[in-house]
């Protein structure tokens, strides 16, 4: 008896430790199939105007910046300093 | 055969005496699945210009005032109170930004303020019901000699990083200065970078150069391997990480001291 108390106890012990599931623990979901990637069909319209999009954000994120900083927006102007 | 504890009649018997095992084997896993999580690794420090830890303030590291005229023009007169005008100057500028000065004395009615004129280092007298008085921490010191420049923010050192000055022939000229504009040229990529912050003063070399009246000024570069140099023709350059950051944290009128 004490063996056998010793050997469930053991077993019980090895199961949780290794991490086993019941049998009736089925509800456990399946992991979704991997679906293919689609293919890279995007034009180059489609990924400059993305780019453009990007630039955008990072322009007005910028201009933010300068706002939240207090200092003075740069004015759009080519140089004619001594360089 | 063994008779598992828990077969037919003496089920709830069998469960109870399960019961303690149970238990110790919940126990035994809550102790050995249980991991604390790794303690996270302390932040790596960042570039050589990343901002610094603060140090303690030096001393004499007083607020800048700057002025900025309200109107459209501002009269310049060469003695506290005088009544002869010395000169008028517009408000924009050529560039169209703001005039702007900075303060050198600070006498109530009057405020002596450097002129972004020729020679170096001109002042004047201006009426203070004629600015708008504002505050800057922020200075900019410039080491040709060692073509480093390093931005205070009070006694505290914040950034720092390398220049490129002026060739022999036409050499950056020493001085007390500020920022009179910023400039953000229509090609990041050209000579000037991605910003360019005018000085109040002028080349003593060149009385012209690209049209202009050879102004001095701090700006990027598209040739960042030149920095450490005597390359420009009177400019200081830095590179284009670090003029951005100045024009995100450096107001017009910060002072620049050009050590010499």
């Amino acid at each position: 008896m004490n063996l056998k108390k010793l050997l469930l106890v053991a077993g019980l012990s090895a199961s949780a430790l290794f991490g086993a599931v019941p049998a009736y623990a089925s509800d456990v979901p399946a992991p979704p199939v991997a679906e293919e990637p689609a293919p890279a069909e995007s034009s180059d319209a489609e990924a400059s105007a993305t780019e453009q999009g990007l630039i955008d954000q990072d322009l007005a994120r910028h201009q933010e910046l300068l706002e939240e900083a207090g200092v003075t927006n740069p004015l759009v102007a080519d140089p004619n300093y001594t360089g | 055969m063994y008779r598992l504890a828990f077969a037919g009649s003496d089920a709830r018997t069998g469960a109870r005496r399960l019961l303690a095992p149970l238990a110790a084997a919940a126990v035994l896993t809550a102790l050995t699945a249980c991991q604390s999580a790794p303690a996270d690794a302390p932040d790596e420090g960042g570039g050589a210009n990343e901002e610094s830890a603060a140090e303690a303030p030096a001393e004499g590291a007083a607020t800048a005032e700057i002025a900025t005229v309200v109107g459209d023009e501002i009269e310049i007169f060469a003695e506290e109170g005088g009544e002869e005008v010395a000169e008028t100057l517009a408000s924009p500028n050529d560039f169209g930004a703001d005039r702007a000065f900075l303060v050198e004395q600070n006498r109530g009615e009057w405020l002596e303020v450097l002129l972004p004129v020729r020679p170096n280092g001109s002042t004047g007298w201006v009426r203070s019901a004629d600015v708008e008085l504002t505050g800057t921490d922020f200075r900019l010191e410039v080491d040709p000699e060692a073509f480093t420049f390093t931005v205070f923010d009070g006694g505290e050192e914040v950034r720092s990083g390398p220049i490129g000055t002026g060739e022999s022939e036409t050499p950056t000229p020493p001085g007390r200065y500020y920022f009179t504009e910023l400039l953000q040229p229509s090609d990041p990529d050209g000579d000037y970078g991605a910003y360019a912050f005018g000085l109040s003063g002028h080349s003593e070399t060149l009385e012209t150069f690209a049209g202009g009246p050879g102004q001095l000024a701090v700006h990027g570069t598209n040739d960042p391997d030149a920095l450490g140099q005597r390359i420009s023709h009177g400019c200081i350059r830095v590179s284009n990480d670090d003029i951005t950051w100045m024009a995100e944290n450096l107001p017009i009128g910060t002072p620049v001291e050009i050590l010499g």
